[in-house]
């Protein structure tokens, strides 16, 4: 095959439905943050906007350069890329900068963000292990290395401390073993403490739920000891939850707690989200119109070149649009899951799914917090909020994606 | 290598695809929620936080006496205040403003102190500061974070006539009375009406607050006007016209001043009720309180054993003295019980038991009738006269002439001074613990009777008409929105409980006060005018004796009744009466001058061209 003929097969296989559903959300999230930086007098807010362009170029070009590169590299790089995003992780522990927690990287005039590129390279490390020939679906054991995989980088950047990228890490995990096909009763019983753990608080819910654990564990009808495990194991998590709680921190109670009522903190998260709520019901069927939020422009709405950037979609555009992105949106992840199930290869199809489940998840989370759906986790909206690493990490996420899906036949 | 067996189940596809849309189709009616079916609540939410309504006070009503004069007026003061919360950031800021304001540093800390009522809210430091120190502060503003200039609307007295217990003063209100008129729009820091007519009056005087929609950020700095909103102006309030005649009053005022005496005038212009002259000596100087009071000033004002703060006239109740001999004499003519021509001997004392009953002339008046017991004011006679009239009788007729409740004048805090009826004294001494000798001291205005300065004057009013019962009144009319004047309208009646024979006959024995040979007020006399009165030495167990005199006066159609009363003055016939004939006097002096008027909303005309 030569090398021309390679790259017009390889052109052939992009995929210009994801790319162009791509450029329509970034062109939204460029409008929406020319609104929100465009301060009279803050000059480094406006500035903001020029880099978000220099960094989508930057993306962009990192996501076309990644597609044109080997898939073969890219699967046996994987472990490679795995363990270099990791150490540099680990990295941050001893030289990283910012305020409070050190998730930054200073490298001469850019901050580099790892923790950003580790999502990505969890999603490929996870796929070559799952996609493995060896593999005995069947054997419990091999969700061992999986969760190695994803609960080293877990735990240091929940220590940073940075409680939504740690779940966005356990947000891949799941959907890439179910895809894998490990059996549905191990996602249900390492999931079931989680669930154990937030029905624990309320007496009805947390006995609803053991009701429903033990109809599925008579259901499955494994042995009596491992029943008895299960269930003990579950109720007693339940039991010793409420203690742990009380010895949490009062920033991170109050951060979860605002979820179910706002008036806990008004002037902390719990107004943020008043007064985003605020920008975007104000917005109406047609919003108030671009530069005219004056939830946008008076700074009632906060970090709204970052995290609350939707709000500002929401108040200056309105439902129209709002929903307009929602249905682009689905039809981003439906398009993606589709081209997951028509990969030739277990790798491709497992590095499409981990990729939709991150963007996912950020994107149902942002969204959900602007309208208090959600408790304040500080994810960013991928392709909207300002950020140069966030940003680039997505393209190259989507470099990564189109790659899988190019190259069918083997 | 890859795995090429790709064996993906469809339902794996499935549940992921409905997870995606059930997952924004609840973020999708999330949206509809907050931006369809709850779009306005969230939009009046939106303009509560970016619009300010700053309040716009409108101007307070101007008060003018009845021929159209100002009493009083508005002004501003230039206020400095500071924001503490600043100040504590650049304490080198009080410094310097000690030599702004030519004070000392300890006065400057004790007014933030007493004027702290938050880190973030201004406080007072000084307020009248002239336009030169104005100028030097604002040239220097920016050297002075924290400092803030503005101007404060302050109430302004051009008159002569102090008028301190009618007019009243402005107050800040209080955070009680706040709640309680929390519903006519009234805020914290709002200035309002604290006593006499500016508190009476208040609704008619105080004007309509505007308002100005500013727009703020987040941080709650205002950074322009609201274009789609237009602001409401304030609307100023109405302007007060009072029965009061500001010469006569100044006049009165200086003639308790200039003896530094204390005491009471009330005069009132008989057939209508109208008060042409309220005071209370001594005054004090409502230009104290125009704006914030000094804590010292104040002090000095509580601290003062004159009392200037009271007002005699109204609030104040003291035995009325044989001033109330009159009511004795009424209650036994109109019973029947005797006639004018009854006579006493008065041997200078009475024997009631074992005790004795003086005269107030030492030998006494002889052989006296009626007439000539009310000229010479003699004791004994009335002793006599009352134990035929008795309590019952006595009190009634003193309710009739109004002692015992207030005259509902259009003054706070009015007393109703005390009528021992016998249902009283039964409830002060028990029933039957009080005797007639309780009765022998009250015909006299002794004892347990008191009444207001007012209350006498009110009593001479309706001696001098023959009955009429006219409530007396400050507020004479109001200015409309259309500068038209709006009078005032007030209850009056005739008293028919008492003839005219009585009437006549009692003010036969008053006119005699003035004008006969032994008469106890021949100093109140005014050639060519008609003067009757009633003198009363009241003996007082806390120092000297009061001295009252009530009467009235009449020329051609000008009348004017009175009730003076000189605190600790002695007797009524040689202080006080001199004082109603100097009033009687100047007010006839002032109406045969026919007063040419100052100002164009001559009052009186204005009325009159209404009637027509």
């Amino acid at each position: 095959m030569s090398s021309n003929n390679w790259i017009r097969k390889k052109i052939a296989d992009f995929d210009w439905g994801v790319f162009f559903l791509i450029i329509v959300l970034f062109s939204v999230g460029l409008v929406a943050l020319n609104s929100a930086t465009a301060q009279s007098g803050e000059s480094y807010l406006r500035n903001n906007f020029h880099k978000q362009i220099v960094w989508g170029l930057i993306g962009a070009t990192a996501m076309f350069s990644i597609f044109f590169i080997q898939k073969r590299i890219m699967f046996e790089w994987s472990y490679i890329i795995y363990g270099a995003t990791l150490l540099l992780l680990v990295l941050t522990l001893f030289f990283g900068t910012g305020a409070g927690s050190s998730r930054w990287f200073r490298l001469g005039m850019f901050q580099l963000q790892p923790s950003e590129f580790m999502k990505v390279a969890l999603v490929l490390g996870l796929a070559k292990y799952l996609s493995s020939h060896r593999l005995n679906l069947n054997d419990p054991k091999i969700l061992i290395v999986p969760f190695i995989l994803t609960l080293v980088p877990t735990a240091i950047v929940f220590q940073q401390p940075d409680l939504g990228t740690a779940l966005v890490f356990l947000a891949i995990l799941f959907p890439m073993l179910f895809w894998a096909n490990v059996p549905l009763f191990y996602l249900f019983a390492i999931l079931a403490p989680l669930f154990s753990i937030l029905t624990a608080f309320n007496f009805i819910t947390f006995a609803i739920w053991i009701a429903m654990v033990l109809a599925v564990l008579y259901f499955s009808q494994l042995s009596l000891f491992t029943t008895l495990a299960h269930f003990i194991g579950n109720v007693s998590l339940g039991l010793v939850t409420p203690m742990l709680w009380n010895s949490l921190q009062l920033y991170q109670q109050t951060r979860v707690l605002t979820l179910f009522d706002l008036s806990i903190d008004p002037q902390g998260s719990g107004y943020q989200v008043l007064q985003s709520q605020t920008a975007i019901g104000s917005g109406g069927l047609w919003g108030r119109g671009i530069g005219h939020g004056t939830q946008t422009h008076l700074k009632f709405l906060p970090e709204q070149h970052t995290d609350f950037i939707f709000s500002v979609i929401g108040e200056e555009l309105g439902f129209i649009v709002v929903a307009i992105i929602l249905v682009v949106f689905v039809f981003l992840f439906l398009r993606l899951i589709y081209l997951a199930t028509q990969s030739k290869d277990k790798f491709s199809s497992l590095v499409i799914i981990g990729g939709v489940s991150l963007l996912f998840f950020h994107v149902v989370v942002n969204i959900a917090m602007t309208v208090g759906l959600m408790p304040v986790t500080g994810l960013p909206l991928p392709l909207f909020s300002y950020g140069g690493s966030f940003l680039v990490m997505t393209f190259v996420l989507f470099g990564v994606i189109l790659n899988s899906n190019s190259e069918r036949i083997v | 290598m890859f795995s090429p067996d790709n064996k993906i189940s469809r339902g794996r596809f499935y549940t992921l695809a409905v997870l995606i849309i059930a997952a924004f189709t609840i973020l999708g009616g999330r949206f509809y929620q907050l931006q369809i079916y709850q779009h306005q609540k969230f939009v009046s939410r939106a303009e509560a936080n970016r619009i300010r309504e700053v309040a716009q006070p409108g101007p307070r009503g101007l008060i003018f006496d009845r021929h159209g004069r100002l009493l009083v007026d508005n002004r501003f003061t230039y206020v400095l205040s500071v924001i503490p919360w600043e100040i504590r950031r650049s304490p080198k800021v009080m410094d310097e403003l000690d030599d702004f304001l030519v004070t000392d540093q300890e006065k400057l800390q004790e007014r933030l102190k007493n004027s702290y009522r938050g880190a973030f809210t201004p406080a007072r430091l000084a307020s009248g500061l002239d336009f030169q120190t104005i100028s030097l502060l604002a040239e220097h503003r920016l050297e002075l974070p924290g400092v803030i200039l503005s101007y404060d609307p302050i109430r302004f007295y051009p008159t002569d006539a102090k008028l301190s217990h009618v007019l009243g003063y402005l107050r800040e209100i209080d955070p009680n009375s706040l709640d309680k008129m929390k519903r006519s729009n009234y805020q914290l820091g709002d200035l309002v009406g604290w006593n006499g007519l500016e508190q009476e009056y208040e609704p008619v005087l105080r004007g309509k607050k505007g308002i100005r929609y500013m727009q703020v950020n987040a941080r709650g700095q205002e950074i322009g006007s609201v274009p789609d909103r237009k602001p409401v102006l304030p609307r100023p309030g109405h302007n007060l016209y009072l029965t009061i005649d500001a010469e006569l009053q100044a006049y009165a005022e200086s003639l308790f001043a200039n003896d530094s005496i204390q005491g009471a005038v009330v005069a009132i212009e008989p057939s209508t009720g109208e008060v042409l002259t309220l005071m209370s000596a001594p005054q004090y100087d409502l230009s104290l309180f125009s704006g914030a009071i000094e804590v010292n000033d104040w002090r000095t004002l509580r601290a003062d054993t004159t009392r200037p703060l009271y007002n005699r006239a109204v609030v104040g109740a003291y035995p009325p003295g044989s001033t109330f001999k009159i009511v004795t004499a009424v209650a036994a003519l109109q019973e029947g019980i005797i006639t004018p021509d009854w006579t006493v001997f008065d041997p200078g004392y009475y024997r009631l038991g074992r005790r004795i009953f003086r005269c107030w002339k030492p030998g006494g008046h002889g052989k006296v009738n009626l007439y000539s017991a009310i000229e010479q004011s003699c004791n004994v006679y009335f002793y006599n006269l009352i134990r035929k009239v008795g309590i019952d009788n006595w009190a009634k007729y003193a309710e009739i002439f109004g002692f015992g409740s207030r005259t509902q004048i259009d003054l706070p805090d009015e007393s109703p001074g005390i009528l021992p009826d016998r249902a009283w004294m039964d409830a002060h001494y028990g029933k039957g613990r009080w005797t007639e000798g309780h009765l022998l001291n009250m015909t006299v205005g002794q004892g347990n009777v008191l009444a207001t300065p007012l209350q006498v004057a009110h009593f001479a009013a309706i001696l001098a008409t023959g009955g009429t019962d006219a409530t007396p009144h400050l507020g004479l009319a109001y200015e409309t929105e259309n500068e038209e004047l709006e009078k005032f309208k007030y209850a009056s009646h005739e008293i028919t409980a008492v003839s005219q024979k009585t009437f006549q006959e009692v003010m036969k024995g008053m006119l005699e006060v003035v004008n006969g040979e032994h008469g106890t007020a021949k100093a109140a006399r005014v050639p060519d005018a008609t003067v009757f009165g009633k003198t009363g030495s009241a003996q007082n167990p806390h120092g000297e004796t009061h001295a009252w005199f009530m009467g009235g006066m009449r020329k051609d159609d000008i009348t004017l009744t009175i009730a003076v009363f000189v605190e600790n003055g002695g007797g009524g016939g040689h202080t006080a009466a001199p004082i109603a004939g100097k009033i009687f006097k100047k007010y006839l002096e002032l109406e045969e001058a026919k007063h040419v008027p100052k100002s164009p909303g001559f009052i009186s005309q204005n009325l009159k061209n209404e009637q027509q």
